[in-house]
Formats: structure tokens, sequence, C-alpha cells
């Protein structure tokens, strides 16, 4: 070993440690158990919602099942081969519906997760891969890092080709959202305003700088919701929601729009008078959030279009026909969903 | 004796007011002290002003601090009820079964993604249904003492309810439903308006009167059975016009704000330690005093986080500790 690598390897080793380093080299794939070679996986278990959009996406036909219910209606959206699929469980510690026995009778290949896991979700699976030999795969479930994601999956999974024209796909649309969000910021134009509800009160939110914030932080609009110290859902009051004065309300429940409309009390929402409450779909899953995986693309698509003012036109009809076609290979067309 | 009973009314129902006042001037949308009286007089001389402050005060916070003050008192009053008619300190008003099933009901329409009002009225009639068939369950038992029965019966349905909210939590959707379905189960005052009210404050006060007429006699509920009718009086008949009201009370309180704990079970012994055990006394103390400790705990639940705090964290947390005081002043005198 001479000098220089010497040097190196100590500068290295000092970055290694410092915690700047530690949160940028967080991997985005951790595993348990040996990975097998990839023309041996044939069956792959989803161990939660985000998993099961990410894996449908990339190995559709590697994948065992649902590990959620999937109503009819969604259903109407997926490839008819992946429609039959039967309907698994979820693999999430005590959470879980499916145990560890049935999981040996299905002998998945290897299992994925696909989420932001913290050290309870990562034991967990440690303790699943002692107990079964089953392999398996957690993948930071991050929106801005969904090319990675394809990438790194595809690999292990020995599906490069489709792995890389999906990665080619969320890398542009991933671009695109960056520089709308430039645009948001420049010029001194003031930053869109965004208010999102998830319950049919209208008063469940999720917060700024949470999973289910990231399509309205990567187009650098501004969450109202925030609250300091607070990262994930909350219930806020009517009464915060008028001193916030939301430029735009989203939701992804049709039922809340009129009921909005009607309630005497919402009225004074300068949003909810001026008719700027809006319905992203949740078909076949979220579009903004519900799971929190790669479906979240589309709403990336979907807000662009709102807050450009042409959630009507032909282009957004054309981009999520082909998000269809691409992601979920869907054999409806996606049209009745804008409506 | 009559005098201090009298002077401590006084004073209950003067912090009352103090609390209410304190109440509607403080919230996150900004105003003044100024602006908040000037809506008020608007709205009550006939010219209504038009605006956000009106709204917040008229929509938001007046019934908001109506529902705190009439769920506190409900809760506490058929807390106290229970406690004496079942000669039990540990029994709160959900001891038949009314909150689990209305749990169960509200976490039902929740589940189906049934719109507000269906999760209000399923929770209203699943606390309703629960504690009918608590009843009846205790009425065909006839070899032992009603009392331990029903109480032994209410634990059973509640515990079986119980079972029934876990396994549609697991079934629920982990992203969308199970947040709501948490939220609830937690309790709070945030999406209260006045059409809640409207249906739930007249149940309420209708809960009331039968307890209000009542409270001569329910101090012989401590007695037993046989006592009682060694006295000529008809215990069944009394006994089912009591859970009729408190269940009518805590049903369409829990309908709509969803489970608060604590309020019932505790806010009694207060009233106790401070006016003894005679019902007829224990009553109005504990109507108040469950009205302001509601009003005080939503009130912080409103603001001092950037974000809604579940009534049912705050008034364990609030009350626990001061409750864990009052009896150890209490032992040492």
């Amino acid at each position: 070993m001479n000098r220089r690598t010497l040097l190196k390897g100590m500068v290295a080793g000092v970055f290694i440690l410092s915690p700047v380093a530690r949160a940028f080299a967080k991997e985005l794939l951790s595993q348990n158990g040996a990975i097998k070679q990839p023309s041996n996986i044939h069956k792959v278990f989803a161990a939660g919602p985000p998993a099961a959009v990410f894996l449908y996406t990339l190995v559709p036909e590697k994948l065992l099942g649902w590990p959620s219910n999937m109503t009819a209606e969604a259903l109407q959206f997926i490839h008819p081969r992946q429609q039959q699929l039967p309907f698994t469980g979820r693999l999430a510690g005590r959470g879980s519906t499916v145990s560890l026995e049935t999981l040996l009778v299905m002998a998945p290949d290897i299992i994925v997760d696909v989420g932001n896991a913290g050290e309870t979700h990562r034991s967990e699976a440690r303790r699943v891969t002692a107990q079964t030999g089953i392999t398996t795969l957690q993948i930071e479930g991050l929106l801005a890092a969904t090319p990675q994601q394809f990438r790194q999956a595809g690999r292990i999974l020995g599906v490069e080709p489709r792995a890389e024209l999906l990665a080619k796909y969320s890398e542009k649309l991933l671009n695109r959202a960056a520089e709308f969000a430039q645009t948001q910021s420049a010029n001194g134009k003031r930053r869109a305003r965004i208010y999102t509800t998830r319950s049919n009160d209208g008063l469940e939110t999720g917060l700024a700088g949470s999973i289910h914030s990231e399509v309205i932080e990567l187009l650098g609009c501004h969450n109202v919701a925030s609250a300091p110290g607070h990262r994930g859902v909350a219930r806020v009051s009517l009464e915060q929601v008028l001193a916030w004065q939301p430029d735009y309300i989203i939701t992804q429940d049709p039922e809340f729009i009129p009921w909005v409309k009607a309630a005497s009390h919402w009225q004074s929402v300068n949003a909810v008078q001026e008719d700027r409450v809006y319905c992203a779909s949740r078909l076949p899953f979220g579009w903004l959030d519900g799971p929190p995986g790669v479906n979240r693309l589309l709403g990336i698509l979907w807000l662009m279009a709102l807050l450009e003012n042409r959630l009507e036109g032909e282009q957004l009809a054309q981009e999520v026909a082909e998000f269809f076609q691409l992601f979920y290979r869907s054999p409806v067309d996606p049209g009745v969903l804008l409506q | 004796m009559t005098d201090n009973r009298r002077v401590l009314l006084l004073l209950l129902v003067f912090l009352c007011l103090v609390a209410v006042v304190a109440s509607l001037v403080v919230g996150k949308y900004p105003m003044t002290l100024a602006d908040v009286w000037q809506v008020l007089i608007a709205r009550l001389s006939g010219t209504p002003q038009t605006g956000s402050i009106d709204t917040v005060v008229w929509q938001l916070r007046l019934p908001r601090i109506a529902a705190a003050l009439l769920v506190g008192g409900s809760l506490a009053v058929a807390g106290a009820a229970y406690q004496g008619m079942f000669r039990n300190p540990l029994v709160s008003p959900d001891i038949l079964g009314v909150s689990a099933g209305a749990g169960l009901g509200a976490i039902t329409a929740i589940f189906l993604h049934l719109p507000i009002y269906m999760v209000q009225l399923f929770a209203f009639i699943g606390g309703l249904t629960a504690v009918g068939a608590v009843y009846a369950l205790a009425a065909v038992v006839k070899r032992h003492d009603p009392v331990l029965v029903l109480v032994l019966a209410g634990i059973a349905l509640s515990t079986l309810l119980g079972a029934g909210i876990s396994l549609l939590k697991i079934l629920a959707d982990p992203y969308t439903q199970l947040p709501t379905i948490t939220f609830w189960l937690l309790g709070g005052l945030n999406n209260v308006n006045l059409s809640d009210l409207a249906y739930s404050a007249p149940m309420m006060l209708l809960g009331l009167i039968p307890l209000v007429l009542l409270r001569w006699r329910m101090n012989l509920l401590s007695l037993s059975d046989d006592e009682a009718a060694a006295l000529g009086i008809n215990f069944t008949q009394m006994r089912i016009l009591l859970i009729l009201s408190a269940t009518l009370m805590t049903a369409s309180a829990v309908s709509f704000t969803g489970i608060i704990g604590w309020v019932g079970l505790v806010i009694p012994h207060v009233a106790r330690l401070l006016v003894g055990p005679h019902f007829s006394r224990l009553l109005p103390v504990s109507l108040l005093l469950g009205a302001i400790f509601l009003l005080l705990t939503d009130t912080m639940a409103r603001t001092v986080a950037g974000i809604e705090l579940p009534l049912g964290i705050l008034t364990a947390l609030v009350g626990a500790p001061f409750f864990m005081y009052l009896l150890a002043r209490g032992g040492r005198s």
C-alpha cells in the first residue's frame, strides 16, 4: 500500500464516519440473506402496497399476489393477467396479515419491501429471513429516487431492459418537475399554496415534509400544513385552514367536493368559494398518495396540469394514457379518470 | 355547610364563564379581542358581518365551545350516575359497551368509505345497540346479582366489539383509512359544527332530565335490591331509566366526538372529593366540572401545537396527574 492510497483511505474513512456522508450514502437497497441469480428468481412477494405497485410495474409476471384487497374499480385498470392474482396479505411485523407459514407455502424467491424503513422495520425483515430463510430486500421509497430504485431492483430481479425503460421515463418526468419547481420560484412569483385532505370531513392532512406530501414539494409548491417537528398524518381544525387560506384544496375522495361545497362552515375558505377544490383520482392506485409508491408519478403530471390550468386539455389526457400504457399496461382507457 | 356549597357552585359557574371567554378569544385564526366582540355584537343585533372572522367565531369556536361543555358535562354526569348505580368507583359511562359499539359502528362506516353523517349515524346506532344487547343479555340471566351481571355482560360485549374494531383496522387500507380510524378512536372536537349540535344537544339534554328529576332517589341505589324491595321501590324500572338516560347522553356525545376517555371516570371522583357522595350535590358539581375540564383541554388541543392534538390523549395527560394530586391531598387531611 503506497502513501497515496493510504491518504485516500484516511480521507475516505473520515468522510464515511461523518453524519453527512452517512445520510448521502444511505443505501437505497438493504438486504438480508443471499440473493439468488436473477435467472433463478421466479416468484416475488410484495411486503406492502407500495412494493406491490413497484413490482407490478417492474416485474408483473413474477408478482405472487396483492398485499391488500384490490377493489373491482381498481382492478379494471390492471393488466388482465394480474387481475387474477390472489390477495396474499402484507408483511409488516405485528401488522402482518400473512403468516410466515403461508409465506413458506408460497415459497417466494425474494420478499421486496418499498418505503422509508426505520430500524423496527429492518430488524423485522432480518427476523423473517432468519426464521424462513427467504431473502428480504428493502428499497428506500423516496419518489425522487424512483429511477435508481428501478435500475437497482431491475438488476437484482433480472429485468434490466424494462427497468431501464421505466427509469428513463421517471428521470424525464422528475427533471420536468424540477424545471417546473424552478419556474415556480422564479420571476418573483408566489409559490402555489396547497392544502391536501385525506378524510371525508376535510380535516385530516399529510404534513409538509412527509411521504404524503412529496409530489407537492417536488413541484416546488408550498404545503400549507406544516408543523415543525411533526411529519406524517395529522388532524387540523377548520380555523387553522381558514388562517392558512390555501390557493388550492386537493382531495382524492370524489365525494368530498359536493360535500364541502354544501357545508356552510367551509364557505369562508377562499378556495372553496372560488371553486378551487380539486380531486385527483385514486385508481388504480392513488395519484398523489396512498400508497406512497411510484404511482405518485401520475400525481406529478396531474398537479402540473392543474397549476398550469390545463386539466381538461389534450396534453394531460395523452400523458396519462402514456403512463397507464407504460407502467400499468392498462387494458382500459384512463380518460374516464380525468373527468 | 349549605353556604359553602353555594359558594362552590357559584365559583364553578364563574370559572366556566371565564373558560368560555378565554377559549373564545384564543385560536389559530389571528384576531383581536375587539374583533371577536364586534362580530358577536353584530350578529346579536341582527346585522351579521360577512367574512372569515364571523365564520370563525360563530361557526367554529362557539359550536366547539358549546360541544365541549355539553359533552364534558354529559360524560361526567353519566359517569357519576353509573358509579352510584353499579356501586363501583371504577365504572365509567362506557361500562355497558356504548363506546365499543359506537366505535365499531363508526369504523365500519369509515371502512365502507361512507360520508361523515353516516359515520355519526352508525356510531350512534352502534352505541345504542351495544347497550341494548348488554341489557337483554343480563335480563336473561336470573340467578345472579343483576348489577354484577350487567357489568360483566358489558365487559364481555365490549371485548367482543373491540375485537371487531381490531379486525377492521387490520383489513383497512393502511395508508388512507387506518389513520382516519385511529384519529376517530382518539376522539376530538375539531370537526364539530352547528348541525352536529342541532341533533346531539337535544338528546344529551333529554338524557339529563331524568337524572336531574331523580337526583334525590339516586342515593337509594346503593342499597341492595332486597332492601329496596322492602322499602317498596321498583329498582328495575329506575335502573332502566337510568341506563337509558346515561346511554343517550354518552352515545350522542361519542357519535360526533369519537371516544373521549377519562372524563366520565375521574370527574365524578373529583366532585365527590369536593362535595361528598350525595347525588343531589354530586350532579351539579360533576356537570360543571366536566364541562370546564373538557373545555379547557379542548382549548389546549387546538392551541398548543401547530396541529390538533387528539383530545383523548390530552384528557389523560392533564387529568391523571391532577387526579393523583387530589388523591394524595385527600389522603393526608
